[in-house]
């Protein structure tokens, strides 16, 4: 019976040994596959189009038209530095007279000395300083110190008044002391205050006998002085910030040789001034600048510019700069606008109530608003990827073609080519012929630039079989878009507007006919 | 009427282009007890018969899709694996079927004259796949011919095993009808069964792809075995848990004195999973993807992980979510035979069968012919014609040698061609290379007390007057046929009185 359990086994052997094995030995596979396939899609707006980087630029009016808003302000505080405290020391000796002074229940106060402190500034002449840092040193010192007097010096200054109880500097001392100016204000009189000095002999149950060339030596000293105003006359000065510039880049390269015709462009020139003194700045530079180029602004009123200055300390004056070629500024395609402002206080004066603050600015602030409501030619885009389908035998592509289907809102046409390239970026050949590039088309736009209808590609392109085998060649597919704004019937560029709801819808899609034949 | 039967035999079975996974030409071999596994009612040529542990065995393979011939093509000695040309050739859906059976015990015995019992233990095994034409296309044609329209299928799979334990009896009722019954307690082991698969993938102008997926399917005693710490022998017990009934029925009618006919229903039950218990189903909900290709958008402002995103988010959306379940039930492969046989000539019967097979929601029918001739008591043998699984060259043989008390039978549906291929090309490849179907049941019975007197076929039921056995008692066979008298006995009766 276990001999029986083997039959399954000996049929299966006997039945292997009648086949021939070659005839299981495939050699290779066949299998022809027809791919359709979608390679990209989506919706794109005119935001997509700009560069990332200047994406925060985008903005969108309540009429939805998109448009692009620069802003850069130069802040100096350079009319501000042009002021410092110097330090400032008073050494003063207070004599004794020789004698005997008889036992006095009393303090004994000799008569005051009043000091001028000069801060020595030249042009300005201060009235007021408000100090936010700075000390007064004092010191009182007996000479000789052998003779055993009890003393005081009082140092007074109805000048100089603290910020947060109103009294005047009162400070009494027999040996040293200090102050932090930071509480203080003082009021000068053409850079100039006054200081009180007073001996105060103090009581004494006995007689004191004072030797000759006896006298009490004070030290008064003001240092590491800043202030948070002053005020008075600043003198007839002159600052010169740094130049700025602003970059206008939203859309890289790609307008450097276009046609550009922008609508209804905006440039504003603001000059902002915090310090209360007359102020005229001088444009050094204001231009548009692009590579190899550059183009002045023309600006009402002309520079030299009178600058409103505020009345109150705190306050801030406008003077607004119109620029009248701003429509030139920006079809002339910039990559930047520069620009440098020398300014200058009190011209021709010689007194005045000028002030200003340690935050005080002079702000120059320069804003460009470029609605995307224009015409524009010759705009080219580009871009380079990597290539490598070096594992796939050109021979296994029978033919291909490309869907394109693109519903476009935007008023924008493009012709779109993909150049095949070597390694060292040497232009092989073109994927699609010449008549076969126009992938994009633009909406057809109202005598207001507004949508009136899209632009349909809607087309099966077929590939050449030989730019195809090409591709296998590549190391690099560079794509360059040729692009311009939508043209009328007569094959003029009308103004068109870009507006944020916008989109082109891109379907691209491949389709391929495959033959593998796959050695085994 | 034999040719309005064969018309119709014939047009059904071209009708439904044959799909049936059913053995066919044993069901005329009534020389082995195996043929009543076919239809209770039928009662094999002896009165006792032992088939002893693993002494028998079924085998069975068919696929309606394709055969190795519509995969290669051969030119100038190469063999080239032509996927297209296989594709042409599928089907809709295209059934892969495996099947086995094996004989644990089967012990059959004539009670009384009219009445014959058989006792089987069998292990039986059933594995379907079916794999849609339109998923095969999709990746061997690509998703050009799709644009605009959309493919939707539904590739399933079912798979169980168990172990049936089976008593049949089969009682003559009349000269002309004889029934039978088989009750079965069924012992399930694994299964896989799909509960619902409903895919499509559509590609609209664009070219955009898009793909969705509703599919579940249960197991049982299946997910134990990917776990590295499962230890069978110590839970094998958890085997037994699942359990089934069948009930096979069946009945001759003798129509003529040289035509009876047969029907029968076999495999009528199911069985109640209870063990090792999960389903792994994709939800509708989510199970969809459109690939629209590269957004655009996403590209142009720099969203360097937007591809490798979107690919999680698929990993995510198709991926089998694995569930604890409750019990299920699932029916058993059920077959129904409708048959006929005529007795051309003394031992030489002609029978047509017409079979199918309900599985699972696929009705499956097929159609054999086959023409049965005993020579003498030693030896039997078939051959038959079989239309299945839209396969047309099935030549079917069977033989069985009865060596008295053992017995030795091979039998199948399309193993004709195999010596014939042999003989013509000097190996079995032509045969290989062409086979959709192929079956075989072999084994080894022991077996005592042929009916004697005519030896016809006597599947196909009916009675025959009583004889005289040899010692003498009276024997009785529902074996159809004309009843033969006393004297006209068998020649190997005569054959042994001549050798006195």
């Amino acid at each position: 019976m276990r001999y029986f359990r083997l039959v399954p086994f000996f049929s299966l052997f006997v039945l292997f040994s009648c086949l021939d094995e070659k005839d299981y030995s495939i050699d290779s596979l066949t299998v022809n596959p027809s791919i359709a396939i979608p390679l990209i899609h989506g919706d794109l707006s005119i935001k997509d189009l700009i560069k990332d980087t200047d994406s925060v630029y985008v903005k969108v009016y309540p009429d939805d038209l998109v448009y692009l808003a620069y802003t850069e302000t130069l802040a100096t505080q350079d009319i501000k530095d042009l002021f410092t405290i110097p330090d400032k020391t008073l050494n003063q000796s207070l004599p004794i007279p020789a004698g005997t002074i008889p036992a006095h229940p009393k303090d004994i106060r000799t008569d005051s000395l009043v000091e001028v402190i000069d801060f020595n500034l030249s042009p300005e002449q201060l009235s007021e300083i408000a100090f936010k840092a700075g000390t007064i040193t004092y010191s009182a010192t007996l000479l000789p110190a052998s003779s055993g007097l009890l003393f005081e010096v009082n140092l007074v200054s109805t000048d100089l008044t603290s910020k947060t109880t109103g009294k005047a500097f009162n400070v009494t001392t027999s040996n040293t002391g200090s102050v932090q100016l930071s509480d203080y204000i003082v009021k000068l009189n053409k850079n100039k205050f006054n200081l009180k000095l007073v001996l105060v002999l103090k009581q004494s149950s006995t007689s004191k006998v004072i030797t000759p060339n006896t006298s009490v030596a004070v030290n008064f000293r003001m240092a590491g002085m800043d202030f948070s105003y002053i005020k008075g006359f600043f003198g007839d000065q002159t600052a010169n910030p740094p130049a700025t510039t602003l970059e206008i880049g939203a859309f890289g390269s790609s307008l450097t040789k276009a046609n550009l015709s922008i609508a209804q462009p905006i440039v504003n020139l603001t000059v902002i001034n915090d310090y209360g003194v007359p102020l005229k700045g001088t444009f050094i530079k204001l231009e548009a600048r692009k590579s190899g180029s550059v183009l002045p602004f023309q600006i009402n009123p002309a520079s030299p510019v009178t600058i409103a200055a505020p009345t109150l300390l705190g306050n801030s004056a406008t003077t607004n700069v119109s620029v009248t070629n701003a429509k030139d500024l920006l079809d002339f395609g910039p990559t930047e606008f520069y620009y440098q402002l020398s300014a200058r206080i009190n011209q021709g004066v010689t007194s005045g109530n000028n002030f200003l603050a340690d935050t005080s600015k002079l702000k120059v602030k320069l804003e460009v608003e470029v609605p995307l409501y224009g015409h524009a030619s010759a705009i080219q885009l580009a871009d380079t990827i990597k290539l490598d389908v070096g594992d796939i035998d050109e021979s296994q592509i029978e033919n291909a073609s490309l869907k394109v289907n693109v519903n476009n809102e935007l008023p924008l046409d493009a012709k779109i080519q993909f150049y095949l390239t070597d390694d060292k970026f040497q232009v092989i050949d073109s994927l699609l012929a010449v008549s076969q590039t126009s992938l994009v088309k633009g909406s057809s736009v109202t005598s207001t630039g507004d949508l009136q209808s899209m632009g349909i590609v809607q087309e099966e392109i077929p590939l050449d079989n030989a730019k195809i085998n090409k591709l296998f060649l590549a190391k690099n597919i560079i794509i360059k878009a040729q692009m311009n704004t939508s043209k009328d019937l007569t094959g003029q560029f009308p103004d068109v507007k870009f507006k944020s709801a916008y989109k082109m819808n891109v379907n691209l899609g491949l389709k391929a006919n495959l033959k593998f034949n796959v050695k085994l | 009427m034999l040719r309005k039967v064969a018309t119709l035999i014939v047009g059904i079975v071209l009708v439904y282009q044959g799909y049936a996974q059913t053995e066919a030409t044993s069901y005329f071999m009534n020389s082995i007890p195996q043929v009543a596994i076919h239809n209770p009612a039928f009662v094999p040529n002896y009165k006792f018969s032992i088939g002893l542990p693993f002494s028998s065995m079924m085998m069975g393979y068919s696929n309606n899709g394709f055969s190795y011939n519509d995969l290669v093509t051969r030119q100038d000695g190469n063999v080239s694996a032509d996927l297209n040309k296989l594709v042409k050739s599928l089907a809709d859906k295209n059934y892969i079927t495996t099947t086995g059976q094996m004989d644990l015990l089967r012990v059959g015995f004539k009670i009384t004259p009219k009445l014959y019992m058989q006792f089987n233990a069998t292990g039986k095994m059933y594995a379907r796949f079916q794999l849609p034409k339109e998923v095969a296309s999709l990746f061997v044609e690509g998703t050009a011919p799709l644009v605009g329209t959309s493919n939707n299928f539904s590739p399933e799979g079912e798979g169980l095993s168990y172990l049936e334990s089976a008593l049949s009896a089969s009682y003559q009722l009349n000269e002309k009808l004889t029934i039978g019954a088989r009750l079965k307690y069924l012992k399930g082991i694994v299964n896989a069964t799909t509960d619902r698969s409903s895919m499509s993938i559509a590609v609209n102008d664009n070219y955009e792809i898009t793909a969705s997926g509703d599919l579940s399917f249960k197991t049982s005693g299946i997910n134990n075995f990917g776990d590295s710490n499962y230890d069978f022998g110590k839970e094998w017990k958890n085997y037994s848990k699942n359990t089934g009934y069948g009930i096979d029925l069946g009945a001759t009618y003798k129509l003529m004195s040289k035509l009876t006919v047969a029907a029968s229903i076999i495999d009528l039950g199911k069985i109640s999973w209870k063990n090792d218990l999960y389903s792994y189903s994709l939800d509708k909900a989510t199970a969809n993807y459109t690939f629209s290709g590269v957004d655009i958008e996403k590209i142009v402002n720099g969203n360097s992980n937007y591809l490798d995103s979107e690919l999680d988010s698929i990993r995510s959306k198709f991926e089998l979510k694995e569930g604890v379940i409750s019990s299920y039930s699932t029916w058993l492969p059920g077959k129904m035979f409708v048959s006929g046989n005529y007795e051309l000539m003394k031992n030489l019967n002609l029978g047509a069968v017409l079979f199918t097979e309900k599985f699972q929601g696929r009705f499956s029918p097929g159609g054999s012919a086959s023409l049965v001739k005993n020579f003498g008591k030693w030896v039997s043998t078939s051959v038959s014609y079989t239309i299945s699984n839209r396969s047309f060259n099935n030549l079917g043989a069977g033989v069985s040698v009865n060596l008295a008390p053992i017995q030795f039978y091979i039998v199948g549906d399309n193993l004709l061609r195999m010596p014939l291929s042999l003989i013509a090309n000097q190996n079995i490849n032509g045969y290989i290379n062409s086979t959709q179907v192929f079956n075989v049941r072999f084994g080894m019975n022991i077996v005592w007390g042929r009916s004697k007197g005519k030896e016809s076929i006597s599947v196909t039921g009916g009675t025959k007057a009583p004889e005289k056995s040899k010692s003498g008692s009276k024997s009785s066979s529902v074996t159809g046929g004309k009843s033969a008298p006393e004297k006209a006995k068998p020649s190997y009766i005569r054959a042994r009185k001549k050798s006195r």
